[in-house]
């Protein structure tokens, strides 16, 4: 892929790409402002390359989704040799959120990681399972798992919020 | 009660919510002073003195003299533990009649 073509590419999934770096950095918004910096340069220097072995999005999102591990890894590392403590969580503050969008994002937050990576893959990003579980590098079947354990989850507690909300 | 279908609807408005305060496609392809650079440099030099300070214990403990011992000069230091007081008393055969030293009779 030509560098204008790829930035091309890369412009139209932004929007898409930034939600998805925000999952990956628990809705902290500079965080996910930095994985997606580090994920777009990574591609651009063609340290991270497409091998069109699935389709570009699928790619671009388990770059910006490795990206974020390792980042996280880093920090830790960072954390345990300096002494630092860890920073507070900054989660993103959508001015506009509704009742319902607090408690999903609530609901989100009990779920595992990997779990909520299949959800948001396939309700936020419209994936198919087939194409979460190319982006979490995980077998059909694995995510399948993964997909029908948190949607049941994700129902229960949001169930749960709604019976206390209007008991 | 939630169906799968208002789980979908949830999503859809969290997506909608998140997709309005999305930061330009270009400040996020520019080039920013990376902090991580800057900690890769240190952790570099960290470890850099690192080997240094090994290097120089290693070398000075090459350096000290060995000071070897003969097996039959040998001493366990836990020798003393194995004296017990009036020891001399144990190991000598009291003689009767053989006048103290020191006195006249």
């Amino acid at each position: 892929m030509e560098r204008a073509e790829l930035e091309s590419t890369l412009e139209t999934l932004h929007p898409a790409s930034f939600g998805w770096a925000l999952s990956c950095c628990r809705r902290d918004r500079q965080e996910a402002e930095e994985v997606l910096q580090m994920s777009y340069l990574k591609i651009i220097e063609g340290k991270a390359r497409f091998a069109g072995r699935s389709s570009f999005k699928t790619w671009l999102f388990a770059v910006i989704r490795r990206t974020a591990l390792e980042r996280f890894r880093w920090q830790r590392v960072r954390r345990i040799v300096f002494l630092e403590t860890s920073p507070p969580a900054r989660p993103d503050q959508i001015l506009e959120s509704s009742e319902r969008t607090e408690r999903l994002l609530r609901a989100l937050d009990a779920i595992s990681r990997r779990q909520r990576e299949v959800v948001e893959l396939v309700f936020y990003h419209d994936m198919t399972i087939e194409e979460a579980a190319q982006s979490l590098g995980i077998s059909i079947g694995s995510a399948r798992v993964h997909y029908e354990r948190s949607k049941r989850r994700l129902l229960a507690i949001l169930q749960e919020e709604e019976r206390i909300a209007f008991a | 009660m939630p169906s799968p279908d208002d789980l979908r609807d949830a999503f859809r408005e969290l997506r909608a919510a998140e997709q309005r305060h999305v930061p330009p496609f270009r400040r996020s392809m520019e080039r920013r002073p990376s902090g991580r650079r800057r900690l890769r440099y240190t952790f570099a030099i960290a470890a850099l003195l690192l080997v240094v300070a090994g290097a120089s214990l290693l070398q000075r403990r090459l350096m000290r003299p060995v000071v070897t011992t003969s097996i039959s000069s040998w001493k366990a230091p836990t020798d003393f533990l194995l004296q017990t007081p009036n020891a001399k008393l144990m190991k000598t055969v009291p003689a009767f009649g053989v006048p103290k030293r020191g006195t006249s009779s």
